[in-house]
């Protein structure tokens, strides 16, 4: 829910930074959350979501805590994040590329996972045809829905819908597997 | 209130959400649904699914409380805005100067005395003054006029200075030689660059020109005063009492009809109008005085008026219609 910092305001006008760090408490997670799907990347994305909080602290005197904080932060993550996705671009391309020629060394290092990655390949193959060409574009190749619309000359909406379809099936055909991976990242962290 | 209440979150939305394809306005939706615990307990077992591809990344939060100690840091060093008066400001920022500086440029101070009227001559005519004009000045500085407005340069452009006169709003990309000062006379203010990029525009419904700085700096000068804007800054010359102000912040906006590039931040309707009557060649009614109170945060790049009219549309779930260039929106207003 949207939180209402005006009457704290009001209380002790001079607490301008309490009510900022009260919108940082409320919503520093969440947008760290939002920075990583968009970035694929916890540090990168922290590094957004900090800077959009000082953008905020500087621009306080204009865009009010109380009424614009919140989409004001949530907008300039969202704007950062896709300059810095649009220029890593480049990067990742040539980054698959050096992945391709030492897919022998990569597919090794994942050995020990081979029994969960087999399951999780084949609840991949066996989604319908349409739907694993749209969400391999996405996980795989990390497209955009906008790339992949038009590589397969579908609609947005039609990706959208795919790509809905697929992580259900997907969630369901790896039930078990959810609560075992939760182990093994509670156990590298 | 904010209109993300009406975005249905399902199967689809959260998909998109964990894709990175949500918007900002998605993105809150999905993070006020996630405070319900059934809710936040479904999300997780999505997110996993979503994560368990080999090699995949897993999102990992840092600790807030070591982020607000970084954070904290930073603040100190943060300087006081420039200006608390920026509401007004705001408001009358699109509609009237904005500056950019592409290369930063040093500038010399100039004696208002000693200048002299020059003889101008009209630049970019094409015998109407209904369209976005683009071309170069005799130096390859670009220049792009908006509608109803008009450039001239001196005739003595690119001899000892470079100097030219708008009205209305224009933008400009300035090729660099310190030798000959780049002056933009916009009536009484003067803006003054050597090598740079701006935007400039006068507003007689506010009777405000505004320049916006994105990198480097401008000076403008007055016959009684002048001001040194920098990068990320505006300066504000008020046309009735001639007082030169700075504010600490730019609109991103104010360069949207050269760019294509609109930035709405939970923006009220009309202004949001505003921008687009301001970018296009449309006159946008209101039908219903309850419309003004509709907000919307939107990024749109590169897009058409009737793309970003179906976007507001569907947004604020309002109906429009649009004939010879004039957009009627109709709808029962957003509470």
């Amino acid at each position: 829910m949207q939180k209402l910092y005006t009457l704290n305001k009001l209380i002790n006008p001079s607490g301008e930074k309490d009510v900022y760090k009260q919108c940082f408490q409320d919503n520093f997670e969440r947008l760290h959350r939002y920075a990583f799907t968009l970035l694929q990347d916890n540090e990168e994305a922290r590094d957004v979501v900090q800077q959009a909080f000082v953008k905020l602290w500087q621009k306080r005197e204009e865009v009010s805590l109380e009424v614009a904080g919140r989409a004001y932060l949530y907008t300039t993550v969202q704007r950062d994040c896709l300059n810095i996705f649009r220029n890593k671009k480049v990067k990742r391309s040539y980054a698959n590329a050096v992945l391709a020629t030492h897919k022998e060394d990569y597919v090794e290092e994942r050995a020990e996972n081979r029994e969960i990655n087999n399951r999780i390949h084949a609840a991949i193959d066996a989604l319908p045809p349409r739907c694993r060409e749209v969400f391999c574009k996405s996980r795989f190749e990390e497209k955009k829905y906008a790339e992949i619309a038009e590589e397969l000359n579908i609609s947005v909406k039609t990706v959208e819908v795919q790509m809905g379809k697929a992580l259900k099936i997907m969630r369901e055909q790896l039930a078990d597997l959810i609560t075992i991976t939760v182990i093994i990242i509670a156990y590298f962290k | 209130m904010s209109i993300h209440q009406n975005i249905e979150i399902d199967i689809t939305m959260l998909t998109r959400y964990l894709a990175g394809e949500a918007t900002p306005e998605e993105a809150m939706a999905v993070d006020d649904w996630l405070a319900d615990d059934t809710n936040s307990k479904e999300f997780a077992r999505l997110q996993q699914a979503w994560q368990l591809l080999p090699g995949n990344r897993v999102h990992h939060a840092p600790s807030p409380d070591v982020v607000w100690k970084d954070l904290s840091g930073a603040l100190e060093e943060d300087s006081k805005p420039v200006n608390g008066r920026s509401l007004l400001i705001r408001y009358a920022m699109a509609a009237v100067i904005s500056g950019v500086l592409l290369t930063a440029g040093l500038f010399a101070y100039v004696h208002i005395t000693t200048e002299k009227d020059p003889v101008w001559q009209q630049a970019l005519t094409d015998g109407t003054s209904s369209g976005v004009r683009k071309g170069q000045l005799a130096d390859s500085s670009a220049v792009v006029i908006n509608r109803n407005s008009s450039l001239q340069y001196a005739a003595d452009y690119g001899q000892h200075d470079r100097k030219v006169l708008l009205q209305g709003e224009g933008y400009f990309d300035v090729i660099a030689d310190k030798g000959k000062p780049f002056i933009v006379q916009a009536g009484m203010l003067k803006i003054m660059v050597l090598g740079t990029s701006f935007n400039v525009k006068e507003d007689s419904l506010s009777n405000r020109t505004i320049v916006t700085v994105a990198t480097g700096k401008v000076k403008l000068y007055t016959a009684e005063r002048e001001l040194v804007v920098s990068a990320g800054q505006t300066g504000v010359y008020d046309q009735v009492t001639g007082t030169l102000t700075g504010i600490s912040t730019l609109d991103q906006n104010s360069f949207s009809y050269v760019t294509r590039d609109f930035f709405f931040q939970d923006m009220p309707l009309p202004e949001i109008c505003r921008h687009l009557e301001n970018a296009f060649a449309v006159k946008i009614i209101l039908d219903n005085a309850q419309l003004s109170q509709c907000s919307m945060s939107a990024h749109f790049k590169d897009r058409d008026v009737t793309y970003i009219m179906d976007i507001i549309a569907a947004t604020l779930d309002v109906t429009y219609t649009m004939q010879d260039n004039t957009i009627h929106i109709n709808g029962n207003g957003c509470n």
